[in-house]
């Protein structure tokens, strides 16, 4: 690829943030030449997360993070619903990522976007299959009444991996949450709830995920920014649980093949183990 | 209340219909919820005290510019409880072909409420409460906005509520956000606009009145008032008025209203002089 | 919106509207002929069309039962405007879909508190009568707002809510819903009351239609209804009941929604100018003026053709 700013006989000088949109992949390559990227990070670092929460009181639990300039905030609210016919002890989680006009130009209002409805459908799997909460927690009356937890994220400021963020908003959220008490009263045929008591819900699991992406088929970039985000081969992302349970999810127009395409998923493994306990360190401290 | 009269394929669903929980004090009646929707408000007596707040009070206002660097121009508002962010976009060009005969620029703008961002939770579905609000916020800025500075391209303002405490005090906020960021995205304006509401509670003629109503307190007054102006200008560029008011009141209120913006002006003023020494320190 | 005026044709309008020179001959604050007619769709609980100059609104009303909190708050009165495509030649479906859109937004705003009287409660806290307010534009010239608001006007004015009686049940404490039912006694269908006695104790449950001669009460504060006002404002004159070049020549539209007592019950700007507040001041208080006289007027007009309402449809 010609290179425009090459010292040389070039007569103008580029300023950098235009080079930067017209030759992104070149610009990037120049950085990762001297193991740098853009932001100053090397690659294997990831951004600092900050967590806030319960600063929305009019969800039941709520929770700020922030993963570099990312930021996505997660209100739960709990109403009550009729369990379905199947599932008479089990109460519903229904986690739904917005990624509204706000948070970027590429964004448009509207029904959600191909990325939220993936994400919303990955935070789903999250909570169902690491056993995040408990939907037979969410029971009030076996048939009759049961909570449902609408889990909303928003994020009001894209700069990639938005889902590492909502995931942990997601988490803190949830442990931010407290029901109120309820109880099926036979007379009215409806649940009382206190307007006293709360319970906090039981969160059981810490599912963490890494997101690491690959570019060029040999650099690993860790979290990557939105400005990286559209140049990557492959997305590869590692989520560690509580248990040491480990999913391993790739997405991208590329696969990572091969012998060297182990050799990249286990660095992301390793990497992530430590990135969780990194990450379990703020999140307790919130 | 949400019911999801069609099952969404782009979003996780939950069950077809769910009730936000009731709730009974303790060793009260229950019914007590259901009636205090039924009664009209001048049947409980209705204190003329404000709770915790002097009547011409306006809560404190924490305002920052450029949080959204993706965005030319954002700011974050929160007000007590109110929380929102606003995004400014453009000048862009536009899609539709039929404005680009146009001498003066589009302005458009979406205001858009969480799910959470209210007591009962917003089912995230078209909504006409919205599109009023949108437009009630457009109505504001519109007049201070140069629009002929970019004709034939579009400028769109994006807000977000994150939490909202009574919807004349969120449009006021907005208005205010919205022309912050207006500014932060370089956008040629008139003067900053902002705004201030007020509403009447208790019987006409006797009862107070009290700036920058709560949720609680809207629902409660008689009437209510928002002005919002240019106050570089000296100049109002939205008006609005509802519930049931005299014209002396409606002038009271209007004009208390606009001696407030002065004061909020001031703020918004402050705000974005030092994020425009930030910009200046940084480059 | 689509429709456009040149330069020379906006400039001449509003050379003559400061010159207090209508191209009509009409004066500043005159209105076109307003006629107004009640009682137009037989089969509604309340109807009228209301014609200003060449712009012309009908509306129906109809009454519908509704539990309490079924619709949340905002549920006591339904409003929708339709723009008939003919009114609007010049705009495209989807600005028309807007402007209907924004129409029915406006009128249930303002609408909503002034429907939301006791006298639509058919049981407190349980049972009332929903308002659907439907208009439909179907030719316009200019002043959609006066004409559409003085159509629903007269429509309320029109409508007769059916009397209805409330139906007590005595309830044994604890007893579970068949129990209820059956100590009711009455003749009245008992899934029905069922549905309306979850988690209620005392009072009327249910209630039943009373025949009567007529065809049940007119609204008891109806000639205090509010009109609607529209000022066009362009400095230093306004003016009232603007053709369509003329509003097109306004930078300021102020509506005023105002009772024939003199409350106000609503303002709303449209335009995109802003206004110096002394000009503000005096733009309401005459329109305060303006609008207690066109109330005052429709009031007479309206208390004059009380017979000429159609027969009901049972």
């Amino acid at each position: 690829m010609e290179d425009p700013t090459a010292s040389g006989s070039s007569s103008t000088k580029l300023d950098p943030e235009i080079y930067s949109r017209i030759h992104p992949r070149a610009y990037l390559e120049r950085f990762l030449a001297a193991s740098y990227r853009p932001s100053g990070r090397t690659p294997p670092s990831f951004r600092p997360v900050q967590i806030h929460t319960g600063s929305i009181s009019t969800a039941d639990g709520s929770a700020l993070a922030r993963l570099g300039d990312t930021t996505v905030v997660c209100g739960v609210k709990a109403e009550l619903a009729e369990p379905d016919a199947g599932a008479e002890r089990r109460g519903w989680a229904v986690p739904n990522l917005d990624l509204p006009a706000v948070c970027g130009s590429r964004f448009k209002p509207g029904p959600p976007g191909e990325e939220a409805q993936v994400w919303s459908e990955r935070l789903w799997e999250l909570l169902i299959e690491n056993e995040v909460i408990s939907l037979e927690d969410l029971c009030i009356e076996p048939g009759r009444s049961a909570w449902v937890l609408y889990i909303d994220l928003v994020c009001i400021n894209y700069d990639g991996n938005a889902y590492d963020a909502s995931v942990l908003a997601m988490i803190a959220a949830l442990r931010n949450t407290t029901l109120p008490k309820a109880r099926w009263d036979e007379d009215k045929r409806r649940v009382v709830c206190s307007r006293k008591e709360r319970v906090p819900l039981q969160v059981k699991n810490l599912p963490i995920p890494s997101t690491f992406g690959v570019f060029d088929g040999q650099h690993l970039l860790a979290d990557p920014s939105a400005f990286e985000e559209p140049l990557l081969d492959t997305i590869v992302t590692v989520t560690v649980d509580d248990a040491g349970r480990i999913r391993v999810q790739l997405a991208g127009p590329a696969c990572v093949g091969g012998v060297d395409g182990l050799k990249v998923v286990g660095q992301c493994v390793q990497a992530a183990r430590a990135r969780r306990k990194e990450v379990l360190g703020v999140l307790d401290g919130t | 209340m949400s019911t999801l009269i069609n099952f969404d394929r782009r979003r996780v669903n939950g069950p077809e219909k769910s009730a936000p929980p009731l709730y009974f004090d303790d060793d009260d009646d229950d019914d007590e919820v259901e009636e205090e929707d039924a009664q009209p408000s001048s049947a409980r007596p209705s204190p003329s005290q404000r709770v915790g707040r002097a009547p011409s009070s306006v809560r404190p206002i924490f305002l920052e510019t450029g949080l959204i660097p993706s965005a030319p121009g954002s700011a974050y508002l929160e007000q007590a409880l109110t929380k929102l962010v606003c995004a400014v976009y453009g000048p862009r060009q536009l899609k539709s072909a039929v404005s680009m005969s146009s001498e003066r620029g589009t302005l458009s703008v979406s205001l858009k409420y969480a799910p959470f961002a209210t007591p009962a939770r917003k089912a995230p579905l078209r909504d006409a409460e919205d599109r009023r609000l949108s437009l009630r916020v457009r109505a504001a800025l519109a007049p201070a906005v140069r629009a002929e500075s970019f004709p034939k391209a579009g400028v769109d303002v994006f807000v977000h509520v994150l939490q909202g405490d009574g919807e004349d005090a969120l449009v006021c906020a907005a208005v205010m956000a919205a022309s912050a960021a207006l500014a932060d995205a370089g956008v040629e304006m008139l003067g900053l606009v902002v705004g201030c509401c007020a509403v009447r509670v208790g019987l006409p003629g006797t009862g107070p009145r009290w700036l920058d109503p709560c949720e609680e307190e809207q629902r409660r007054a008689r009437g209510g008032v928002g002005v919002t102006c240019l106050p570089a200008l000296g100049t109002v560029a939205d008006l609005w008025q509802w519930g049931e008011l005299s014209l002396d009141e409606v002038d009271e209120m209007a004009d208390e209203c606009r001696s407030k913006c002065d004061e909020l002006h001031h703020v918004a003023v402050k705000v974005l002089l030092e994020s425009a020494k930030r910009r200046l320190g940084r480059s | 919106m689509a429709y456009q005026l040149s330069k020379a044709e906006s400039s001449y309008t509003a050379s003559g509207l400061l010159l207090s020179q209508r191209l009509d001959g009409r004066s500043l604050l005159d209105y076109r002929p307003i006629t107004v007619e009640a009682g137009v769709a037989p089969t509604a609980n309340g109807s009228a069309r209301a014609r200003i100059g060449d712009t012309e609104v009908v509306v129906a009303v109809k009454l519908d039962v509704k539990k309490m909190g079924e619709d949340g708050e905002g549920g006591r009165c339904v409003c929708s405007v339709e723009c008939s495509p003919s009114a609007y030649p010049q705009l495209d479906r989807d600005s028309l879909s807007d402007l209907s859109a924004d129409l029915s937004t406006l009128l249930s705003t303002y609408l909503t508190p002034i429907v939301s009287t006791p006298e639509l409660l058919i049981i407190p806290s349980q049972l009332y009568w929903q308002a659907s307010v439907d208009a439909l534009v179907l030719s316009s010239s200019g002043n959609v707002h006066d004409t559409l608001f003085a159509a629903v006007r007269a429509a309320l004015w029109d409508l007769r809510v059916p009397r209805t009686r409330g139906v007590v049940y005595e309830v044994p404490g604890g007893g579970d819903d068949v129990a209820m039912g059956e100590d009711g006694g009455s003749s009245v269908e008992k899934a029905g009351v069922l549905d309306h006695m979850r988690g209620m104790k005392r009072g009327a449950v249910d209630f039943d239609l009373v025949d009567g001669a007529d065809d049940g009460t007119p609204l008891e504060g109806r000639s205090d209804l509010p009109v609607c006002v529209t000022l066009n404002l362009l400095s230093p004159v306004f003016y009232l009941d603007a053709t369509i070049p003329e509003e097109l020549c306004a930078p300021t539209r102020l509506l005023l929604f105002i009772r024939p007592s003199g409350t106000l019950c609503g303002i709303h700007k449209l335009g995109e100018a802003e206004l110096p507040p002394a000009e503000l001041k005096e733009a309401l208080q005459e329109g305060v003026r303006l609008g207690k006289e066109l109330g005052g007027a429709m009031n007479a007009r309206m208390g004059g053709m009380g017979g000429k309402r159609m027969g009901p449809f049972s």
